[in-house]
């Protein structure tokens, strides 16, 4: 997840932002614009798109900037606009997926590296988080990546915590077996 | 590994894409490019002239033609037209003192010179009216006074969670290098 030393600066260079102090919405673009990118990636098929809708995104923020209340909500509302514009670029092209929503109300376990496969690395996971549907792969990133809380995931994508809860868990399934898959097929 | 350094370490997996960077910059320039050294008088003297002219002149026109109707004195028809110019002369400047020059203006900035504006408009046209500031006059001074002093208020807060989150991103940065360093060592002393 972003580091707290991250989600401080943010909160501190939107402020200054405010202030009209020279640079501060620089610094503040330089510090979100690649796990923004990393995000929207994730939801687009092609690179171009994501390049392209990730520029509309940072015109959209760079314009609505001032309305953002609450400092501190900044990366939440970053990735409430950005899904936003991706997902209106989706459906211009193409349906959204439906998932299976039911069937898990329980808690959803922490994070851990080792939770997948006892040699994960980032490469892998790169790669895992690829081959899942985009519904699945953006809760992951939000909730395990950016450490939102169920709540503003729930929030940022539109859907009911519980239905974040669902999808977390399935995506961590689907996930698991993705590279146990891959796995297997370099052994073989 | 913990979850930051997976982010970190996929964010850097991940190709990206070098004309985003130059793109989202050209956005920004156009928002936040501070204006040239030149341009600041210039945009002044376009100001002045074209409020003056926008204006200053209809009104003057204007007075050569009611009298004989309205009765009322020219002065104060010229007293108000000068309120009004000068008034926009107020704008202009209060516009271009921005630290950075730009067009954008904080709320105390801007509670300050409106409400400096407005004063001196009410005590402009009381000159010209010729006539003791009433209680409706002095509620309105009252008022912005307040409103002056709220913003004002605000502006502080800011300026101190400013300072508030400064120290905690200190002690935050601390705090990883810390940690980042216990690692390390533990790592070389299992080593």
């Amino acid at each position: 997840m972003a580091s707290r030393s991250e989600l401080i600066e943010s909160e501190l260079l939107l402020l200054q932002y405010r202030q009209n102090k020279p640079g501060a919405l620089e610094k503040l673009v330089k510090l979100w614009e690649r796990p923004l990118y990393y995000y929207v990636r994730r939801l687009l098929n092609t690179e171009d798109e994501a390049k392209d809708v990730t520029q509309d995104i940072w015109i959209n923020v760079v314009r609505k900037l001032r309305a953002v209340r609450d400092p501190a909500a900044f990366p939440a509302w970053l990735f409430k606009v950005a899904r936003t514009h991706a997902v209106s670029h989706f459906r211009k092209t193409r349906l959204l997926e439906s998932l299976p929503e039911d069937g898990f109300s329980g808690e959803v376990s922490a994070w851990d590296a080792n939770d997948v496969s006892s040699t994960l690395n980032a490469e892998e996971l790169h790669w895992g988080l690829s081959q899942l549907s985009p519904s699945h792969s953006e809760c992951l990133i939000l909730h395990f990546l950016e450490g939102f809380s169920v709540e503003e995931v729930a929030d940022i994508v539109g859907v009911a915590p519980g239905t974040v809860k669902s999808r977390l868990h399935y995506a961590k399934k689907a996930l698991r077996e993705v590279l146990e898959k891959e796995a297997q097929c370099d052994e073989q | 590994m913990s979850n930051s350094k997976l982010r970190d370490k996929l964010l850097e997996v991940e190709t990206y894409p070098e004309g985003l960077t130059d793109s989202i910059r050209e956005v920004m320039d156009m928002k936040e490019r501070p204006l040239k050294a030149w341009e600041r008088p210039f945009m002044i003297l376009c100001c002045v002239v074209f409020g003056m002219m926008l204006i200053g002149v209809p009104i003057w026109i204007a007075i050569g033609f009611p009298y004989p109707i309205t009765k009322v004195p020219t002065y104060i028809i010229i007293g108000f037209a000068f309120a009004v110019v000068l008034l926009c002369c107020l704008l202009v400047l209060m516009l271009l003192s921005l630290k950075r020059g730009t067009w954008r203006l904080r709320d105390d900035q801007f509670a300050t010179y409106a409400g400096a504006g407005f004063v001196f408009y009410m005590y402009l046209g009381s000159m010209t009216t010729n006539r003791a500031p009433g209680g409706w006059d002095i509620g309105a001074y009252i008022l912005f006074a307040v409103l002056l002093l709220k913003i004002r208020i605000q502006a502080s807060e800011l300026s101190l969670r400013e300072h508030m989150l400064r120290n905690e991103l200190a002690v935050a940065k601390l705090a990883e290098l810390i940690a980042g360093r216990t690692a390390a060592d533990r790592k070389q002393s299992q080593g």
